[in-house]
């Protein structure tokens, strides 16, 4: 498999977020961590020609704002890779590599599984492409007016609003 | 591979996805048609899936310098299945990538994800058709912002069934 993606997918996404309030409030986990290990995971597709590969990410949490338990690894769900193996992105939601860094933004299938719930649904806060993902995150989406180069202030704004209920 | 390199893929990567302009959607990173024929190919759609692409050939019919038809194949692929608990409810890709010099894409594949959309209705089919045919015509989301009558199927989290004018003129536009 391939260690970056070349390709860009364009998706009709379950949430549009417009604020991080709005963003935090519905993802069922909110969590800052560190990924430790990325691996290749379930594929979905019903031929050979329209299967698609995920990836699962596995993050260490470094501070739990809702959702899951500060002690145990988290693994999410992440897109992806064609039918073909070449890698590819969704609306600009990057890959995440071993030593990231960041906040993520998890919605929950019914069978339990994790991922991210927009591809605005991270911010990364060490690693090689700093700050929000998604395509155009200064115009569009839940971190427009966010203070996206100053990535303390960024942290205690999530916190904030975990806080509120 | 480097961490530079890294950098640098998605740096091109981001490239491909030009900011929204004011008073239009943005361009897919998909890319834009080679050509104003999509020849479209329906791969074992459920009939919801169907209706959508239907929806989507017709929707784009309606602009005068883009014919879209089943007949034939070859610029569009079509699917629907279950591919479990995604962020999205339709995707729009261009497999074996988007051309550097031109911005065009030669085969597209559209997926309608059955497990996303149960339990939305038979009109929010037509406007998923809508929306993804028309990212196969070089369209990006529209947002409130730029489609303050909400009409048009290529906003994300409204599910209007047709193009706006805007939508049209673009299309005419990029192919
Ligand atoms: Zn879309």
């Amino acid at each position: 498999m391939p260690d970056h993606p070349e390709r860009s997918a364009e998706a009709k996404e379950r949430h549009s977020f417009t604020t991080l309030d709005a963003m935090v409030t519905t993802s069922p986990v909110v969590v800052r961590g560190t990924v430790v290990k990325v691996a290749p995971g379930r594929s979905a597709g019903e031929s050979d020609a329209d299967r698609i590969y995920f990836r699962n990410v596995t993050l260490q949490p470094d501070e739990v704002v809702k959702g899951v338990a500060a002690s145990e690894p988290v693994t999410f769900e992440e897109e992806g890779y064609e039918a073909d193996g070449t890698g590819y992105v969704v609306n600009g939601l990057r890959w995440s590599n071993v030593g990231d860094q960041g906040w993520y933004f998890l919605d929950r299938g019914e069978d339990g599984v994790l991922f991210p719930i927009s591809s605005y649904g991270k911010f990364v806060l060490r690693g090689d492409m700093r700050g929000p993902t998604g395509h155009d995150p200064a115009h569009e989406g839940p971190w427009i007016g966010q203070p996206i180069g100053r990535p303390d202030t960024v942290s205690a704004h999530v916190r904030q609003s975990g806080a509120r209920k | 591979m480097r961490p530079g390199v890294v950098a640098l893929v998605v740096v091109l990567l981001t490239a491909v996805a030009p900011p929204a302009q004011a008073g239009h959607g943005s361009k897919a990173s998909s890319g834009d048609p080679d050509n104003g024929i999509h020849r479209m190919d329906r791969h074992s759609l459920t009939s919801l899936g169907d209706s959508a692409a239907v929806r989507g050939r017709d929707q784009l019919n309606r602009a005068d310098d883009m014919t879209a038809t089943f007949e034939g194949s070859g610029d569009v692929d079509i699917y629907d299945a279950d591919y479990g608990n995604t962020s999205w409810f339709g995707r729009t890709s261009c497999p074996d990538g988007v051309n550097w010099l031109t911005g065009n894409c030669d085969v597209f594949k559209v997926q309608f994800n059955t497990r996303t959309m149960t339990g939305r209705s038979a009109g929010d089919w037509l406007s998923l058709g809508c929306h993804e045919l028309g990212h196969t015509a070089g369209l990006g989301h529209r947002a409130a912002s730029n489609d303050v009558d909400d009409n048009s199927c290529m906003r994300s989290e409204i599910w209007p069934r047709s193009f706006d004018g805007h939508d049209i003129d673009a299309i005419n536009a990029a192919v």
